[in-house]
């Protein structure tokens, strides 16, 4: 009780106690990475993360200041150990090089680590879904059975990679990734749509709202007219860089990929004139506040002098920080016009995917790989599809063509199928394979589109159904930070050099069409079908009952 | 000098028999050929175009979801652990050898099936001639003109036997079984009756009906309740068994895949019955009462129309095969194969039949429309539903009609058989 009066004093106090027993617990920081993409085009990728440190007491469990409390409180109910969510929308192009973000599927996504035997993580995850689905205003109680699958080589990246492993060698399966009592899900809505609804009680678990700081420049209209967004949260359990504890750590992150000139900017412009709003002071409970600019254009000049100028990712990266001094707003000049991108900025790997066939009930999808790299790379290639889409594991052919345009059969060293159940569950296709250097390669199977009751096709049945992105993961070594890199995997580098780095790969969504009936027919269907049942009864009943005599004479 | 005059004796007796044997063998051989010819010549015609035809192949005798459930369980997963085989384990085993060989050998098994089913129809059929060869004559009937080897050419050469078989429909397997119980049941081989019986109905689930004509034609024509009791217990301790080995084998999995799944109508996959449509488009709340009445009316009437034509138990069971054509949740043209090939072994009722110009109409213009309806609405989009709904209709009127006309032929015919007199006056049903 007295602890608990003594926070409310704290919180009562006000921001900006920097040194108060609550903030040492919690750490805050905040960065945003402005970074000029070949085409013209801006990307701007807003982090703020905010580390928590465990503790097992009563008090510390429910005190938070910093650390948004529904999250905090949502993962000790649910047993989450690590959550990932991403809302997006939009498509990354390959010439922008690689993603800011882990996950760029467009729609929503959420995948989770929960504690607990299965039927009690399956749950826990059902929960899990409606609570976030309530705390960002977003679709995800849709997230069920039906669309919730366990992959078991995609996600080993993720925190608990050292235990899970991929070692298990069996094929198929059900139970999913289910290692250290933990069992992890992914749930994907491919027809979600993300707008201003979402944003905003993403904005309210800031420290600082968007009243100061960086997150002061987050304006909807100007992040929703965007041709690339991704908004989204992930929560983890990690060892705190310093001191060594363990930490729960809370990130969330918006990057959007906006055109200048869309907003009637030239070649000379402020981050305030691109967002629309001012630059505010650093968020005073943020123990870092920075401000990235990357150039990764020659011909980029910055109107003030960085504090810092460093490397990430390959590039020369000037460094604001808010902290040291007041800055109104930051602007970026450009030389000559845009040139072509050099071709070592394209991912190492990327994928797309194609429904191939015609017609109405059959067909094939087909996903082609391509490998830049000139040593073979390990991949995984997830693809979940719904149960109304039948895939014939059978068929699954992958065939790959190396540079010398050479095709060959190429064998998967693993693969891992769980058919789906109607109405249960979806299908999940895992294939590993290693891609031979600068190849590209063809994964191509059969399905058939099922026949759905008329009361589960959606309003506008004639439109089809979403069906979310497979998935490619594989691992980019980082040995140089100077090389071509994802953001986070810069991040990553920074605190453990030389480790892998898990990248993931999300394809094209595509609509499957699947056939309907006549909606207005239930009832001639019920009467029609009913009269020609009806006959067989009245015929086969004359037939039992009915028996042949002569007429007599006299009768006629 | 004696043993050679009888033998010479003995061969003109037989000669008549050994003509139609051959007759038989080259009949056979043909059928056998032809579908090889296809197999090996087309091959891309019958990938492509006939294996995947709604109208031949359900999701229950589906070739290729039959390959999906060997390739699951070959790869150490469970095939009924998913929405895509629905088959009986018995299929599992009988082509999980198959599975590693080349393409041929499966095809030569579908051939053999197809000729086997013809052969004990032939075989049907001498037996119902023997049998009635002891009854007196009718007055101005030609007794079975109708030959047996002509039996199996019309089963084997009806273009949807033909289809069926090229869409390497497992129904096939199914009316093998259905068949050799039949011909077993006029032999008066119980045993092996009961026993095609139990594997038709793992197979297929509507066979079970069988076992009602089969309990009869055991009875004798003195129908002894001891032997009727005594075949529908081993019928059901088969079923047992089976069940019992296909659980230890699979699971207990296998029964909410493949009997479970039959009597639901869990898949809505459109084929030429009465189910799917209208399940597709029930409303829920009533969607499991019309389950029980639509798989009550096919399946109640086993054993009252067994007893009306407990006269001629095999007759019954034609019936039945009939009934389940048009009733059953998947049928699939390859039904109708059956029935139709079935037929000619009453070629005495065939003067009796009222509306054979009505529905041979019905059945063909049900059989025509359906893929050109198909095509409309599934491949170009400019049709809808309700267009292969309506073809599918009339396809199954068509089948009633035939089923009853023939049900009324053979009590008309029973009346000429047992009061001569009758062909002289005007005779009514009352």
């Amino acid at each position: 009780m007295r602890a608990l009066l003594w926070i409310a004093a704290l919180a009562a106090a006000g921001g900006g106690v920097a040194a108060s027993a609550g903030s040492r617990r919690e750490t805050f920081s905040e960065d945003l990475l402005v970074k000029p993409l070949p085409d013209g085009k801006v990307l701007l990728h807003f982090e703020f993360s905010v580390q928590r440190a465990l503790s097992t007491g009563i008090e510390g469990q429910h005190s938070y200041r910093l650390f948004p409390r529904q999250i905090g409180e949502i993962a000790l109910r649910y047993g989450v150990r690590e959550l990932q969510l991403a809302f997006t929308q939009g498509g990354w192009r390959d010439k922008w090089g690689y993603a800011p973000v882990a996950s760029q599927g467009a729609g929503a996504e959420i995948l989770a680590r929960i504690e607990g035997p299965p039927e009690e993580a399956a749950r826990q995850w059902k929960g899990l879904a409606n609570a976030l689905s309530g705390v960002f205003c977003a679709s995800l109680n849709f997230v069920g059975q039906e669309n919730t699958s366990s992959p078991r080589l995609t996600f080993a990246e993720t925190t608990n990679a050292d235990s899970n492993g991929s070692t298990s060698g069996s094929t198929g399966g059900s139970t999913g990734s289910n290692t250290g009592g933990s069992v992890l899900k992914h749930g994907y809505l491919p027809r979600e749509n993300v707008c201003t609804e979402n944003l905003t009680p993403w904005i309210k678990q800031l420290p600082c709202q968007s009243k100061s700081g960086i997150a002061a420049l987050l304006n909807p209209h100007r992040l929703f007219n965007m041709h690339f967004h991704s908004m989204g949260a992930s929560l983890a359990a990690a060892t705190d860089a310093t001191s060594g504890t363990p930490v729960l750590h809370y990130k969330q992150h918006v990057s959007v990929v906006l055109d200048p000139s869309t907003f009637g900017l030239g070649s000379n412009w402020t981050l305030g004139e691109l967002m629309d709003r001012d630059l505010a002071a650093a968020c005073p409970v943020a123990s870092q506040s920075t401000v990235r600019v990357v150039a990764s254009r020659p011909d980029l000049q910055t109107n003030s002098r960085p504090d810092s100028t460093g490397q990430v990712a390959g590039h020369t990266t000037h460094t604001f920080d808010l902290q040291k001094r007041r800055l109104d707003d930051i602007g970026l000049s450009f030389g000559s016009a845009a040139g072509p991108p050099p071709a070592s900025t394209l991912p190492a790997i990327s994928a797309h995917r194609y429904v191939t066939g015609h017609g109405g009930i059959s067909g094939g999808i087909e996903a082609i790989i391509v490998n830049r790299r000139a040593e073979p790379v390990r991949i995984v290639y997830l693809d979940v599809l719904p149960w109304y889409l039948r895939v014939y594991s059978h068929t699954l052919k992958v065939e790959s063509t190396a540079a010398g345009g050479r095709t060959a059969a190429l064998a998967p060293s693993r693969l891992l199928f769980t058919p789906a159940v109607d109405r249960g569950r979806p299908s999940s296709l895992e294939v590993e394979m290693y891609l031979p250097p600068n190849s590209h390669t063809t994964l191509r199977f059969d399905c058939e589109k099922g026949f759905l009751k008329y009361t589960e096709h959606p309003p506008d049945a004639n439109r089809g159904f979403n069906i979310g992105p497979a998935i490619v993961s594989y691992e980019l070594p980082v040995a140089d930070p100077a090389a071509s890199q994802p953001l986070f995997c810069a991040a990553a580098n920074g605190q453990a050099p030389g480790k892998a780095c898990a990248v993931r790969i999300y394809t094209e969504l595509f609509l499957a069409s699947l056939p309907t009936p006549d909606f207005s027919m239930p009832y001639n269907v019920v009467s029609l079908t009913c009269t020609v049942l009806a006959l067989f009864f009245g015929r086969v009943f004359n037939l039992l009952t009915r028996d042949f005599a002569i007429l007599k004479q006299a009768d006629i | 000098m004696a043993p050679k005059a009888a033998a010479a004796r003995a061969q003109r007796g037989s000669g008549a028999t050994s003509a139609e044997s051959g007759r038989l063998a080259w009949a056979l051989l043909a059928g056998s050929a032809l579908r090889l010819g296809i197999f090996l010549l087309f091959p891309g015609l019958v990938a492509h175009y006939l294996s995947g035809r709604v109208e031949l192949s359900t999701p229950v005798t589906s070739y290729k979801r039959l390959v999906e459930g060997l390739h699951l369980s070959a790869h150490g997963v469970s095939p009924y652990d998913g929405g895509v085989f629905h088959q009986s384990p018995l299929l599992l085993l009988l082509f999980q050898p198959l599975y590693y060989l080349p393409d041929v050998f499966t095809s030569a098994v579908y051939v053999a099936a197809d000729a086997l089913v013809a052969l004990t129809l032939a075989k049907i059929a001498t037996a119902r001639k023997a049998g009635a060869a002891q009854q007196p004559p009718v007055p101005g009937e030609t007794v079975f003109a109708c030959a047996p080897s002509t039996v199996a050419m019309l089963y084997l050469f009806n273009p949807l036997t033909v289809a069926t078989a090229l869409a390497k429909s497992t129904v096939i397997f199914s009316h093998l079984s259905v068949a050799g119980a039949l011909y077993f049941g006029v032999r008066r081989r119980v045993d092996l009756a009961v026993v095609c019986a139990a594997i038709a109905t793992h197979l297929s689930l509507y066979p079970a009906m069988l076992i009602a004509p089969l309990a009869l034609l055991a009875g004798g024509a003195q129908r002894r309740t001891g032997a009727i009791v005594a075949a529908a217990s081993k019928f059901v301790a088969a079923l047992v068994l089976l069940h019992v080995l296909c659980v230890a084998a699979y699971g207990a999995q296998y029964f909410a895949a493949t009997v479970d799944f039959t009597l639901r109508v869990a898949d809505l996959q459109p084929n030429v019955g009465l189910f799917w449509y209208f399940f597709i488009e029930i409303f829920d709340e009533f969607r499991s009462f019309f389950i029980v009445v639509f798989q009550l009316t096919a399946l109640a009437f086993a054993i009252p129309v067994s007893w009306r034509f407990r006269q001629d138990p095999l007759f019954a069971g034609t019936m039945l095969v009939g009934v389940i054509s048009a009733l059953k949740s998947y049928p699939a043209w390859g039904d109708l194969a059956l029935f139709l090939g079935l037929l000619p072994v009453f070629e005495d009722l065939l003067k009796y039949l009222q509306y054979t110009f009505l529905s041979a109409n019905l059945l063909l213009y049900g059989i025509g429309l359906a893929p050109v309806f198909w095509h409309l609405w599934i491949e170009q989009g400019s049709g809808n539903a309700n267009f292969f709904y309506a073809a599918t209709l009339v396809y199954v009127f068509g089948q009633i009609t035939l089923l009853f006309d023939l049900g009324t032929a053979m009590l008309r015919r029973d009346l000429d058989m047992r009061r001569p007199e009758a062909r002289a006056h005007v005779v009514v049903q009352e």
